[in-house]
């Protein structure tokens, strides 16, 4: 008898492979909010270029922390998980 | 009449003199185009302390997050070179409020989550993560909106009034009208928490392509509608002694 391929799949998936899949979906969502922290760097660049101000250097500097944070969190979900 | 000029105290500088004497002769007389008229006639602009009761009973504000600083030390990307920024305005910070206590509550949020049994069957390392994602997001949106409020100003100088509304990440739009387009100024306060901190909605209209300047929220409103009222009758008074710029 064919089986149909879902049923298939899910004979075959174990709690290993479904751990696999939440992952991915973990990387792939912390892989957006890098790309987020990416644009947010150009964002801070044309605020501070539009009002030049005393808070302007520290801002920038956040805005850069931010991603380095971000970066290193999708590299320790990608080794942890 | 207000006495604007004392002879011998307010000396133009040369730059300024020959300035006068190219670009506006019409009505100078010769002594004018020497550059003596110019001390007679008021042809320096004058400081904003001199028109401004408003400028007079404020001190200049050095904190970087007020929302009514008085000559703060800002520049803005249209600046022009001898254009002074008199006030900076941002919305009062009360109206932080809303988002200041949803990112609280996102802070403490995985302190009482973490207690629900669902989260007993996630392994540690996926805890982990998440912890560290919800922070990660918590952060981002705290930035966003504070960058959201800092940015958004509303800036009077002494020549133009700048509406700088920046509507997402990639979407700025910078409105600015010259002092004397203004037609109307009014405000509003409205509500309990708006009279108790005394922060209001200013509305400008003008004579300019952008016919509506809208300062939401801003603080003491009364302030920079006496203020701007002050910048509109120097400019008037500007062009009857042919001072303007």
């Amino acid at each position: 008898m064919n089986e149909v391929p879902i049923v298939r799949f899910l004979e075959g998936l174990n709690i290993g492979t479904f751990w696999m899949v939440i992952k991915f979906i973990y990387l792939l969502g912390i892989g957006t909010y890098l790309l987020f922290s990416l644009v947010m760097i150009r964002q801070v660049t044309e605020m501070t270029k539009t009002l030049n101000g005393s808070l302007n250097l520290p801002l920038k500097a956040i805005a850069w922390i931010h991603l380095a944070v971000a970066i290193g969190a999708w590299l320790l979900a990608l080794m942890v998980l | 009449m207000p006495d604007i000029y004392v002879a011998g105290k307010h000396k133009p500088s040369a730059s300024v003199r020959l300035s006068r004497t190219t670009e506006d002769k019409k009505g100078m007389d010769k002594n004018m185009e020497k550059g003596e008229g110019l001390e007679k006639k008021g042809g320096k602009r004058r400081e904003a302390v001199e028109y401004s009761e408003v400028m007079r009973d404020a001190r200049q504000t050095t904190n970087p997050l007020a929302a009514f600083a008085v000559q703060p030390a800002v520049t803005f990307e249209t600046q022009q070179k001898e254009e002074q920024v008199l006030l900076l305005l941002r919305r009062h910070f009360l109206t932080n409020f809303k988002w200041l206590a949803a990112w609280v509550l996102m802070l403490i949020g995985p302190i009482f989550l973490a207690r629900l049994p669902f989260f007993e069957v996630v392994p540690v390392r996926f805890a982990f993560i998440t912890t560290i994602a919800w922070y990660l997001l918590a952060v981002g949106y705290f930035l966003e909106q504070f960058l959201s409020w800092y940015f958004n100003v509303y800036i009077v100088t002494d020549e133009r009034i700048i509406d700088v509304d920046f509507y997402s990440l990639i979407y700025k739009e910078i409105a600015s009208t010259k002092i004397d387009q203004i037609q109307d100024v009014t405000y509003q306060v409205g509500g309990a928490i708006r009279n108790l901190f005394n922060f209001g909605t200013l509305s400008i209209q003008t004579a300019g392509e952008k016919r509506e300047f809208e300062f939401e929220d801003v603080p003491q409103p009364q302030k920079v509608t006496q203020f701007i009222n002050e910048l509109i009758m120097e400019e008037e008074q500007e062009k009857l002694e042919g001072r303007v710029r």
